[in-house]
């Protein structure tokens, strides 16, 4: 059975593993629920440039984190441009200040967040009991063990159900879903289309449920981007790196929304 | 002009067909992934940080002959139901790209967020199955084909 993490995203089919990573990889809590995106000195007005001294490690190279400022900062030659510093170049730069300022803004907390997942770091074995549960749970996935075969080893009393904390497979699958809680916004559905001669099927996801997905995954948590930004070097060029670096992603921000979510907007 | 505070989702699309058995009923699938542009190209890119996501399996329809006029205009038919399947996965909830949708983010915060698709990643022949051109065709501007590659730039 795989055991998945939802602060690093990783799949484990060994329990061992998963206990192990736990252990090594989420000592502490804060560094994964930290907020990311903080823009302190956006009404300073004043240049900043990142220091790679003061840097902490990173995966991305567009993204290097640097301590005390923002998580998504550049290499060390790169000038960064908060919102009052584009307000004060151009008018043309300062129509995009005005929504900068307010973009990916907060409108509320989600409920019992900071409680379930504390719980959940404090015990991750508390849907199984102990790990003997998940590792058993483990073997029987991972055996191709059938549903029917599953339901018999515990009818039969070789499972000690106590201990595992499940006695068929279907509350197995309900400790499976638990782990996963963000599955529910990747439900399938099934669709048909008519071409004329035949009836072909087709299956989507909704798009949405996919976004809710990704966003509300814990492992991005540093990673995530919610504001555009511009980057420059120090000659005063613009750096594009990311796509929260272009131009149009500026635009958009202040334009008039006028692309929608339709397959039209593929043209462009 | 988007609502105050909003957060714009960058939805990118991947497409490719393909071959999952030969010379056994020539089996295809068409899967279209979805990821967003929120998330950093590295962390997005890397297989392990599952940042894809499956989004759909597209109709298939079978093998038609360049000859023969019906099917040629039965592949038009095709096309154009290939673009409303298209419209039906993408714009279930055209709302959501207006307006916004309350979306809980990885840090326990609530945001207004915009989804708006804003990339496709697909290779050539993709394109031609996806926009309905012809193999010679540009998927990008109206040059003409026996100018193709005139305006490529070294960078």
């Amino acid at each position: 059975m795989p055991s998945k993490c939802q602060f690093s995203h990783r799949k484990y089919s060994r329990s061992g593993g998963y206990e192990k990573h736990l252990r090594t990889a989420h000592a502490s809590l804060d560094i994964v629920l930290g907020s990311t995106v903080q823009y302190n000195n956006t009404q300073t007005g004043e240049l900043r440039n990142a220091d790679a001294s003061e840097g902490q490690d990173c995966d991305y190279e567009s993204d290097p984190c640097p301590a005390g400022l923002e998580p998504d900062a550049f290499c060390p030659d790169i000038a960064y441009e908060s919102a009052a510093e584009v307000f004060n170049t151009t008018s043309a730069s300062a129509r995009k200040q005005n929504h900068f300022e307010r973009a990916g803004e907060v409108i509320g907390d989600v409920a019992r967040f900071e409680d379930e997942h504390s719980n959940q770091c404090a015990d991750p074995w508390a849907l199984f009991n102990s790990a003997e549960g998940c590792k058993r749970g483990s073997w029987l996935i991972d055996g191709k063990v059938s549903k029917t075969g599953i339901n018999d080893y515990f009818s039969s009393g070789l499972g000690n159900a106590e201990s595992v904390a499940y006695s068929s497979m279907h509350l197995l699958e309900n400790h499976l879903r638990f782990l996963d809680p963000y599955s529910q916004y990747l439900q399938w559905f099934e669709g048909q289309v008519e071409d004329g001669q035949r009836t072909l099927p087709f299956f989507y996801c909704d798009v949405v449920g996919c976004v809710r997905n990704l966003l509300c995954q814990i492992a991005y948590g540093d990673d995530l981007i919610y504001v555009p930004r511009g980057e420059y070097d120090p000659s005063g060029q613009t750096i594009y790196a990311e796509m929260h670096t272009a131009d149009w992603w500026w635009d958009l921000q202040v334009e008039h929304l006028s692309r929608t979510l339709v397959w039209k907007t593929l043209a462009d | 002009m988007l609502p105050p505070g909003a957060t714009v989702v960058r939805i990118i699309g991947i497409s490719d067909q393909t071959n999952l058995t030969n010379l056994s009923g020539d089996k295809k699938a068409w899967p279209v992934y979805i990821t967003i542009g929120n998330l950093p190209s590295a962390q997005r890119n890397s297989p392990g940080s599952m940042a894809v996501l499956p989004l759909a399996l597209l109709p298939l329809p079978p093998k038609l002959s360049k000859s023969s006029k019906a099917d040629r205009r039965q592949r038009k038919i095709n096309a154009d139901t290939l673009q409303d399947v298209h419209e039906l996965i993408f714009a279930r909830r055209p709302d959501v790209a207006h307006v916004g949708i309350p979306i809980d983010c990885a840090e326990g915060k609530v945001r207004l967020c915009l989804p708006i698709l804003s990339a496709w990643i697909a290779d050539h022949m993709e394109n031609v199955a996806l926009h309905a051109l012809k193999t010679n065709a540009c998927p990008k501007c109206q040059v003409l084909t026996n100018e193709l590659g005139t305006n490529a730039r070294s960078y």
